[in-house]
């Protein structure tokens, strides 16, 4: 079946704090700013040269009301996934190394089967998933239900490289 | 070792009503349904493939507020690309069949775009590229007009 969506293609995020959010997405994920817009909006991807923005970030009022402090149980977006462009744990290493450095709160890691996966909270405590892609043959006797949950991976994350 | 981004992967909502959220992207989207869970997680996708889920859907706590209509901090809205113009005409008559609320259409040039809300009030924009012209950033925000016409117009 192929339908009219062809892929997932980038997040907008209303930021208490632009500066803050830029530099924090800058270091946790190795984003670029690509460009700005009129309206004061700021366009990040992956290259510098990229012309398709990954993530948006845009000033939120100075009254706009806070995110839920918990995002699980609210209706609404709870997270959003990036993919990591490796298929080399010791990349998603980098990014466990990197998001400690910085301070950024960890909120859980999971092996999911069909990726390894580490979700972070924001400076606006928005929830981020950013996962490594599983070999198929891992997950390829399990395709009813590729997602399980086979535990967290920190004491991986962790492990010195080998 | 250093590390990149490749893509944006997926998107995962909280809904009120799972089922009714799964026809919105199954019917509306014309995404599939490619494994669910106990505990009423559905996974989507367009291309298992190229992506195993772009969309989980799964439900929010039982009376849980719906998304602050005004403009929160947070997660403000999920963009997909569309593989042409006649796509996301297509999609445009799929969410109006559908009784979704549509927001606004926006000429951009190289960049065409189309918003419309999930049935939970999550704003989304689908877009495809379209012309002679490859986009540049400036496609992404600059609107010229709406889309209004062309994407009401037979096909």
């Amino acid at each position: 079946m192929t339908g009219p969506i062809a892929r997932t293609s980038h997040l907008t995020l209303r930021v208490t704090d632009l500066a803050r959010s830029r530099g924090f997405y800058e270091k946790a994920l190795n984003l670029h700013v690509i460009g700005d817009d009129p309206a004061g909006r700021l366009y990040l991807a992956a290259d510098p040269e990229d012309v398709a923005p990954l993530l948006v970030l845009e000033q939120a009022d100075a009254d706009a009301a806070p995110r839920p402090v918990d995002p699980e149980p609210y209706i609404g977006m709870e997270h959003w996934a990036f993919e990591l462009d490796s298929n080399d744990f010791t990349a998603l290493q980098a990014v466990y190394r990197r998001l400690n450095e910085i301070g950024a709160e960890i909120h859980h890691t999971v092996d999911h089967r069909v990726t390894e996966s580490i979700y972070f909270l924001d400076p606006d405590r928005n929830m981020i998933e950013i996962y490594l892609n599983a070999p198929r043959e891992r997950f390829a006797g399990h395709m009813d239900h590729p997602y399980d949950s086979l535990g967290d991976i920190d004491a991986k994350l962790a492990a010195k490289l080998g | 070792m250093d590390f990149k981004v490749r893509r944006a992967g997926h998107v995962v909502i909280r809904v009120a009503d799972v089922d009714r959220a799964a026809r919105f992207f199954t019917e509306a989207l014309g995404l599939t349904v490619i494994g669910s869970t106990a505990r009423k997680m559905i996974f989507l996708t367009a291309d298992f493939e190229a992506n195993h889920h772009m969309v989980l859907v799964r439900p929010a706590r039982p009376g849980a507020p719906p998304p602050d209509a005004g403009a929160p901090i947070g997660m403000a809205q999920a963009s997909f690309e569309v593989g042409s113009f006649a796509e996301l005409k297509a999609l445009h008559g799929r969410l109006r069949e559908f009784g979704a609320r549509i927001d606004r259409s926006e000429d951009r040039g190289a960049v065409k775009a189309l918003f419309a809300y999930d049935p939970d009030g999550n704003l989304f924009q689908f877009y495809c590229r379209e012309g002679d012209d490859a986009p540049v950033l400036a496609d992404h925000f600059t609107v010229r007009g709406d889309l209004d016409a062309a994407l009401a117009a037979p096909a």
